[in-house]
């Protein structure tokens, strides 16, 4: 039998882990490579592509959020009360995760070419941060996080596969894998299962990032002539 | 007293005056051409004059004794800290006003973007009872509007951005003097209202001189052709 402060301690150890691989490893090389990969287009093609420049975007605010939540439980200067890790309002971590979903929408909206709701999400965001500033409470941030989370993955999953667009489908699967940690324990020895699917959703960003994630085949020019 | 009574009476019945003259203008130009914009107009001016009407901003009845909640019972209902029924009225007019804007200029990605800062003023009247933030908006609102009207020439814009001067002059103030001059400055929209919705303004301050060269040139022709 384990000795339950072993599997606490077990855990913890793990989870920071989790938490360095992310910050230090995962995403300053999925930025780099997303970056590279912008700059190397605009080279080629004269303009910058703007769903890269989305995508690259989101990964960045996820970016913002993996540190604060880094900074809350690794820094001891740094309390999870500052970084507003479990906080209902706006937040470092919730400014991030707000971001992070609206951005989601834009993709969902730009990929498929809804000209009038494009930034219709960034709007409601950066006005819930503007009425928080006035007000001091942003009254619906955290429903308005859910909904739109929950929107993107369905927006995205379905662009995905309607317009065989591994971007789309790509980020879907991350919003997903990610999202779906919130209902994973993180105490006792289910949370092994929490530490099993963060590094599911790093990994698959990473290879999501360097290219490989590649599930619709591009058509030839033989099967368009029906050979 | 008497004089300042008669004074509001005059003021309030100008700009009322005024305001159904813009509404008769803009009537007729729909109904002559039909055209979605002009139809926002006529809704936009008849909302206006419901508005001004609810509001008891009138200076008349501020010197009768400002017992305002008798007349309109409904309009200073709060719902939460300050959002009342003339706070919405007063903010959908101006909200109306950047749709117009936007739809105009077919600025197709911004579309969204009035429903979503009528969200957010509704939000923060419910809030909390300051509602600097609502004047700032109208104020930014008005700014786009004239500077979008002056720079294309065009009157009815700048017809628009003194709705929404209208509007902002139907807050009440409980002093004699601000609402006197509040009462002033509704009669000077009204009229600019009045100007730009009838065709005055196009006519006299930007007349479109090319369109006026070539009707004179073809007269010129038609004589000379005639003679010849």
């Amino acid at each position: 039998m384990i000795n339950q402060d072993t599997l606490t301690l077990t855990i913890e150890i793990l989870q920071s882990i989790v938490r360095i691989y992310s910050v230090f490893i995962v995403f300053p090389l999925l930025l780099i490579i997303l970056s590279r990969r912008l700059i190397q287009e605009k080279q080629k093609t004269g303009t910058y592509n703007r769903i890269r420049i989305i995508i690259l975007s989101i990964f960045v605010t996820v970016f913002w959020l993996e540190t604060w939540e880094f900074l809350g439980y690794q820094v001891p200067f740094v309390s999870l009360e500052l970084s507003g890790f479990e906080a209902e309002d706006f937040s470092f971590y919730n400014f991030g995760l707000g971001l992070a979903v609206s951005l989601g929408i834009l993709l969902a909206t730009y990929t498929y070419k809804l000209k009038y709701f494009y930034f219709t999400s960034l709007y409601m965001f950066f006005g819930l941060f503007i009425l928080f500033l006035y007000t001091g409470t942003s009254l619906i941030l955290m429903p308005y996080i859910y909904v739109c989370a929950i929107t993107s993955l369905v927006f995205l999953f379905y662009i995905g596969f309607k317009l065989k667009d591994s971007g789309a489908l790509g980020v879907g699967i991350y919003f997903l894998l990610s999202f779906l940690t919130l209902f994973t324990p993180e105490e006792g020895i289910l949370a092994l299962s929490d530490i099993i699917m963060s590094f599911a959703y790093l990994n698959f960003g990473l290879l999501f990032g360097l290219g490989y994630f590649k599930p619709f085949k591009p058509k030839t020019k033989k099967e368009f002539r029906g050979n | 007293m008497e004089t300042l009574l008669v004074a509001g009476i005059l003021l309030d019945l100008a700009w009322f005056i005024l305001a159904f003259f813009a509404f008769y203008y803009v009537l007729k130009s729909w109904i002559k051409s039909r055209y979605n914009i002009n139809l926002l107009m006529v809704f936009l001016v008849l909302f206006l004059i419901v508005y001004s009407f609810n509001t008891t901003s009138s200076l008349f009845i501020y010197l009768l004794g400002g017992n305002r909640f008798s007349i309109t019972p409904y309009i200073y209902n709060k719902i939460g800290e300050n959002l009342t029924i003339g706070y919405i009225m007063a903010n959908l007019l101006i909200l109306s006003s950047l749709q117009f804007l936007l739809y105009l200029r077919n600025y197709k990605v911004l579309y969204t973007l009035p429903i979503v800062c009528g969200l957010i003023l509704f939000m923060a009247l419910y809030l909390t009872v300051n509602d600097i933030i609502n004047i700032l908006f109208a104020l930014i609102v008005i700014a786009a509007i004239l500077i979008d009207g002056i720079r294309n020439k065009n009157g009815i814009e700048i017809g628009v951005a003194f709705i929404n001067m209208f509007v902002l002059s139907c807050f009440t103030v409980d002093m004699l003097v601000p609402n006197v001059i509040l009462g002033i400055l509704r009669v000077v929209a009204s009229f600019m209202v009045f100007l730009g919705f009838s065709g005055i303004l196009d006519k006299t301050i930007f007349p479109d001189k090319e369109m006026e060269d070539k009707i004179k040139n073809t007269w010129i022709t038609r004589m000379v052709v005639k003679k010849i």
